[in-house]
């Protein structure tokens, strides 16, 4: 794991263009397999194809293989981008037609957008942003590209428990070719840590070209905002969703007063400062000047949130205990915490038929008052272990 | 007199040394060399096999019969994979 990590590092500190140590070939002998898995989990395959001379160069025991397999991916990377783009234009034009007005947020737009070619940015899905009122129109225009309702978690839970909690919408078309799309009614679901005012996110709005279409998404310093948030809601990180914030808060003309402002204002401080570190310690530099960042403070973080963790795309726990502990470090207000933690502890009984109920159990009181139980014993257990652990530590 | 049109749904995008062709339709990709490459705008219905086969022995420096028989054999992959489709102009 070393020897990817080291690899990662190296990439990373590439991208940024920091001053990557050039001066001459590595030992190295990662699991080419395992690598590969790697940069994949992380979404910068195409970024190690843009700088494999590089790379070639500076870790020469990687075979010709490898690279070829880097290469294959990125030339399907880019046949997603064609497909999606081709279908962008004819669904854009049908919710015109419908009088349906949208955001797209992130995959795409970045994709053309931010990023010099549209390759770098991978992406899964078109992520699309509407009106509630708009909803039954939106469905009836995927239907009529044969797209459907996909039987994932969300599916589950009656409309009315999805609208109110915002939770996604996942459309998929199998055949003809494989696409799919992402409907939100909101920017954050209601049991996610931040809380943010979609009208005021949709009220800054801008226009990108895609290939000769106009295609309308949050301006940059609202994106910015969002994909702060979205780069660390999944409790686990990716390169890719790092790389995004860092590209777009080094654009030119980025508005820094009001970027700022929408941080003090959705108390996002200390994910900020989370992020800052992060970029150090990944692209070697920051995103902002010393004079831009003079406002926003770089603290301390805290030893789960460490390079090493993000690279090697690892969880410091199980993804339950993740979901629970780690956005604490996000927040900075005790308030904002217990809030948080009391909504995960003992989360609204219309959600927890698949978030929080297992297998085959019935969704009564009884069997949730049973999984809470179990839920808080955990966590105590775990909590005891850091304090022996800590003490073992001092010790 | 026979010419070649690409078939419709058939997005072109150019990737280093090579172009790509895909379906976007099915979401089948296929990946073109230099001279497919060079070729592939030339398949408009307009242009004829021996303008085509002129064009590539200017361009690449190789015989005309050697240009016209990779061509034809180029131009029965496409027919086979329906990238491209016969038309008399």
């Amino acid at each position: 794991m070393d020897d990817i990590r080291t690899f990662l590092a190296c990439l990373c500190k590439r991208i940024g263009n920091a001053s990557t140590d050039d001066s001459g070939a590595r030992e190295f002998h990662p699991d080419e397999s395992e690598l590969f898995e790697k940069c994949l989990f992380h979404q910068v395959i195409p970024h190690v194809y843009l700088h494999r001379e590089f790379l070639q160069r500076t870790f020469p025991n990687l075979s010709a293989a490898f690279f070829e397999r880097i290469r294959e991916y990125t030339i399907y990377n880019m046949t997603r981008i064609m497909l999606y783009e081709s279908f962008l234009k004819d669904f854009l034009f049908l919710l015109d037609r419908e009088q349906i007005d949208y955001r797209i947020l992130k995959g795409i737009v970045l994709a053309y957008d931010l990023y010099d070619q549209p390759y770098l940015r991978t992406f899964g899905d078109i992520d699309l942003l509407v009106r509630q009122e708009d909803l039954l129109k939106v469905d009836a225009v995927l239907k009529n590209f044969e797209f459907h309702l996909a039987d994932d978690l969300y599916s589950n839970f009656p409309d009315a428990v999805t609208q109110k909690f915002a939770f996604a919408r996942h459309y998929i078309r199998s055949n003809p070719a494989d696409l799919a799309v992402d409907v939100h009614l909101d920017i954050s679901s209601k049991l996610h840590p931040f809380h943010f005012d979609r009208d005021d996110f949709w009220a800054h709005y801008k226009e990108v070209n895609i290939d000769g279409i106009s295609c309308k998404t949050f301006s940059d310093e609202y994106a910015a905002i969002f994909l702060l948030y979205h780069a660390f809601k999944h409790y686990y990180f990716k390169i890719m969703w790092i790389l995004d914030v860092f590209l777009l808060l080094r654009r030119p003309g980025f508005d820094w007063e009001r970027y700022s402002r929408l941080v003090k204002e959705y108390r996002l401080g200390r994910l900020w400062s989370i992020f800052l570190r992060v970029s150090l310690d990944l692209f070697g530099t920051y995103p902002v000047d010393s004079h831009s960042s003079a406002e926003l403070t770089v603290r301390p973080i805290s030893k789960m949130i460490q390079i090493e963790t993000i690279l090697e795309g690892s969880l410091p726990y199980s993804p339950s205990i993740n979901r629970l502990i780690l956005p604490l470090f996000y927040m900075s207000s005790f308030q904002q915490k217990t809030r948080y933690l009391w909504m995960q502890l003992f989360p609204p009984l219309e959600t927890i038929i698949d978030f929080h109920m297992e297998n085959g159990m019935q969704p009564t009181l009884r069997n949730y008052l049973r999984l809470r139980g179990k839920a808080i014993c955990e966590l105590i257990a775990m909590a005891w272990k850091q304090i022996v652990r800590g003490k073992h530590e001092v010790l | 007199m026979k010419c070649y049109k690409q078939a419709e749904n058939i997005e072109c995008q150019q990737f280093d040394q090579e172009s790509i062709l895909l379906n976007i339709q099915t979401g089948i990709y296929f990946r073109l060399n230099e001279m497919g490459g060079y070729i592939w705008p030339l398949l408009d219905g307009e242009h004829s096999i021996h303008e085509i086969v002129d064009s590539i022995v200017d361009e690449f420096e190789v015989s005309a019969d050697a240009a016209e028989k990779d061509f034809l054999c180029f131009m029965d992959e496409l027919l086979k994979e329906e990238l491209v489709q016969i038309t008399k102009n």
